[in-house]
């Protein structure tokens, strides 16, 4: 079973849920509604032809500060390709009149001309793309890597979730989801339900705050440092400001 | 539940300073008697924030701090956040480039097997196979170290290809540590394997089935002691394993002896790979001259443009998408999944570590044994707390 | 195990003939004071500033390594010289904070940093840990010039 095979059997059984595919370097990654999400990964463990038995990992992605789609950049991209059309244009009808020597050197500008617009439409393409993307409503992505360990599949499920939603825990289909859903609610704030352990596992219990937000200053909280600084042992030197990652 | 059963349920502390937990690992064990009825294992006493880390830095800059990840397999390390970088940016890498990195995984794989042998011994009660494999390891260190410098945090592979070209006198070392290597061996082999305080202390302990070894996510040797024939390198193949000969050991039995052997097995199997890397390594570049990372690396004695200071201040351009890409690494299954947004820093970075999974599958393994028995299936799952807390 | 294995304990045997074996062959280690051990060509330890000919460092301060570094732990000061042209003022490494990757000996255009041989930096307060410009140029003694 080829990826898109993969994508249209789940498309036929989901129809509305399914919000469509992406493939990059042949990593297969599919979105889908968070209300059906675990309906879907039920049905990707289950079918009997693609028994996705293994989760890698679950993860999330907190897309608040993710670059906006950049028109302006595809409309000049555009422009200048234009632009180089015509000159090609103009190339040809000199190339007509001119003598050996110049018809070379016209012949060659011709061609990179050529690649350049080619590189150009390229690139507009890619940013166009970009561009129709639908605009995110909610904050969060919730990943999932599935793989199967009998069939050579992998695939990647993706559900857009807010700040209040609360997912269903995996941890019924795959027991390995557990630790990293415990991840997730520690790093990111989202919240499962049916989960049996839920609790922060790599901040302390009394930690304020979700480290993995991009709303989280790398340094850490300016209260900490002054609170370091400020309790040094006698004879340390204070951290100097450069040192202090950017 | 009536109070005489209350009474007899004691909660014991192991860790965070446990000479037996590999690490700062605390675990909260509920004992019944001599029986574990509960696990609770605790960590973050290292956390670092590597992956909030990566998102501030370029790919380039995170290199080293991947080194530290899982501090006794570096090598592997770094090949693996290498190749998955290489992934998203779709850049081939030299032949002679390929066959160093395998040379310089297996001899990292080896070197990861040999601590944990020693210190499994160690933890089982046996001093003397420490020693040996301790001895062992030290000379696969100094071959990294002729190489690269460094004994530890070897920052080694690059994207694009390795740091510098092996020299010929690594190449000494190297045939001369696989024509002794497997001779030594055999001797902590004879040592243990069939010891009858050894074979006790291991047979039937920690027996974890086919199907909870998948579910439960275990991966590497620690999944083929299970019985499950899985491994990346033959089943997701990446840079030259598919031109190599070698096995898959594997066992059925799922205790601890039978991952104790899956490792011995997978030694003498890295050996073999290292032997056909010796005959058929190439000639040529150790380095893709068209990667962009290899840039500032190189002395344009031309003087510094414009595009150096960019590539400094920006990183380099990656395309836009997402990739994971997993490695077969001497714990486990070790991947790096990206997020690129165009820039030249990872929009985000989750890395998967074999351990962080093994950790929390410990409670369904240790359940209802005996207390006695917890290190060594600790020891024989084979975790390091750098990887863990992250 | 064999039962015959089993009563004449062959295991207990094998294993004790091994360590008895290594009783008497050579020894692995070294007595690290004393005796210490041969460096590699490629060692990564403490930085060293190169000079150029007239005896300045050869830096010019373009902030490569500045940048570069995972740890942040280099500074580099940029500002008039003595003999009034604009350049290198200082450079500052923190060892303490140094993680001894080498991406800025290899990121350096011109070859103006390299790394030695010394290894023992131990020191009784961090600030001993800063190594200013002087430090760097003056305190490193030239045991090895440039890496391969």
């Amino acid at each position: 079973m080829k990826n898109d095979e993969i994508v249209g059997l789940l498309k036929g059984n989901f129809g509305e849920a399914f919000r469509g595919s992406e493939e990059l370097s042949g990593d297969l990654t599919v979105k889908v509604d968070l209300d059906r999400l675990h309906e879907v990964l039920q049905f990707l463990r289950s079918h009997p032809s693609l028994e996705f038995d293994y989760l890698p990992f679950m993860t999330a992605i907190d897309y608040s500060v993710y670059p906006k789609p950049k028109t302006k950049e595809m409309e000049t991209k555009l422009k200048e390709a234009k632009a180089k059309e015509e000159k090609i244009k103009e190339n040809e009808e000199k190339l007509k009149e001119a003598k050996e020597e110049e018809a070379e050197k016209l012949k060659e500008e011709i061609a990179r001309l050529k690649e350049e617009v080619v590189k150009a439409k390229e690139e507009s393409e890619k940013l166009k793309k970009e561009a129709e993307r639908e605009e995110r409503k909610k904050r969060f992505d919730i990943v999932y890597q599935l793989r199967s360990t009998k069939h050579p599949y992998d695939i990647r499920v993706k559900a857009e979730v807010g700040e209040e939603d609360i997912v269903e825990s995996a941890t019924d289909i795959w027991n390995s989801a557990g630790c990293d859903e415990c991840e997730i609610y520690d790093m990111f704030g989202i919240k499962f339900k049916n989960h049996p352990d839920l609790r922060r596992i790599l901040m302390p219990e009394d930690w304020v705050g979700h480290p993995y937000r991009k709303d989280y200053p790398l340094k850490g909280r300016k209260e900490d440092d002054e609170y370091l600084d400020t309790h040094l042992p006698e004879g340390q030197l204070k951290r100097p400001e450069h040192t202090r990652m950017p | 539940m009536n109070s005489v059963e209350e009474t007899r349920r004691v909660e014991i502390n192991m860790g965070p300073q446990h000479p037996s937990t590999h690490g700062v690992g605390r675990f909260i064990l509920t004992l019944n008697g001599e029986i574990i009825e509960d696990v609770k294992p605790v960590c973050g006493y290292l956390h670092r924030g590597l992956e909030k880390l990566a998102e501030n830095m370029t790919y380039q800059q995170f290199m080293p701090i991947v080194d530290r990840l899982d501090y006794v397999a570096s090598m592997n390390n770094d090949l693996a956040y290498c190749l998955a970088v290489e992934k998203l940016l779709g850049m081939e890498v030299p032949e002679r480039a390929e066959y160093i990195r395998v040379i310089v995984a297996e001899l990292g794989r080896i070197a990861s097997h040999l601590i944990w042998l020693g210190t499994m011994a160690l933890d089982i009660g046996a001093l003397t196979p420490f020693f040996y494999t301790f001895r062992d390891r030290e000379t696969i260190y100094d071959m990294f170290e002729e190489i690269c410098g460094a004994r530890l945090m070897y920052n080694y592979v690059r994207i694009g290809g390795v740091a510098k070209d092996i020299t010929p006198k690594f190449m000494e070392m190297l045939k001369h540590f696989l024509d002794t290597f497997p001779r030594l061996m055999k001797e902590t082999d004879g040592l243990l394997t069939k010891n009858r305080i050894w074979m006790r202390r291991t047979k039937d302990v920690g027996v974890i089935s086919y199907d909870d070894a998948i579910n439960w996510g275990l991966s590497g040797p620690s999944l083929r002691g299970s019985g499950v024939n899985w491994d990346l390198r033959k089943n997701r193949p990446y840079g030259i394993y598919p031109s190599l000969e070698f096995d898959v050991p594997y066992f059925p039995e799922g205790d601890v002896y039978a991952r104790y052997l899956v490792r011995l097995e997978e030694i003498n199997q890295s050996v073999r790979i290292l032997r056909q890397c010796v005959e058929k390594i190439p000639a040529g570049e150790y380095m893709n001259p068209e990667s962009p990372f290899v840039r500032p690396m190189k002395k344009p004695k031309e003087g510094i443009a414009l595009k150096d200071f960019v590539l400094q201040i920006r990183g380099v351009k990656m395309p836009v998408g997402e990739i994971y890409f997993g490695a077969e690494n001497p714990k486990g299954e070790l991947g790096f999944y990206i997020v690129s947004d165009g820039a030249g820093k990872p929009y985000r970075m989750k890395i998967r570590t074999p351990s962080f999974v093994h950790v929390f599958a410990l409670p369904k393994i240790v359940k209802g044994g005996l207390v006695a028995d917890i290190v060594s299936v600790i020891s024989s799952l084979d975790f390091v707390f750098g990887e863990v807390d992250r | 195990m064999m039962m015959k294995e089993h009563i004449l304990f062959a295991d207990l045997i094998k294993g004790l003939s091994i360590t008895i074996k290594k009783f008497f062959g050579p020894s692995v280690t070294l007595h690290y004071p004393i005796e210490r051990r041969e460096t590699p060509e490629r060692m990564r330890f403490l930085h060293k500033l190169v000079l150029n000919s007239a005896g300045r460092p050869k830096c010019i301060a373009c902030g490569f390594c500045e940048r570069i570094c995972p740890p942040k732990c280099i500074k580099i000061t940029r500002g008039k010289r003595e003999d009034g042209k604009i350049g290198l003022t200082g450079y500052e490494l923190d060892i303490g904070r140094c993680i001894f990757c080498g991406l800025c000996v290899e990121v350096c255009p011109e070859e103006a940093i390299s790394m030695t041989d010394i290894y023992e930096l131990a020191t009784y307060n961090r600030a001993e840990a800063v190594y200013t410009m002087d430090r760097l140029v003056r305190d490193v003694p030239e045991k090895r010039e440039e890496e391969g």
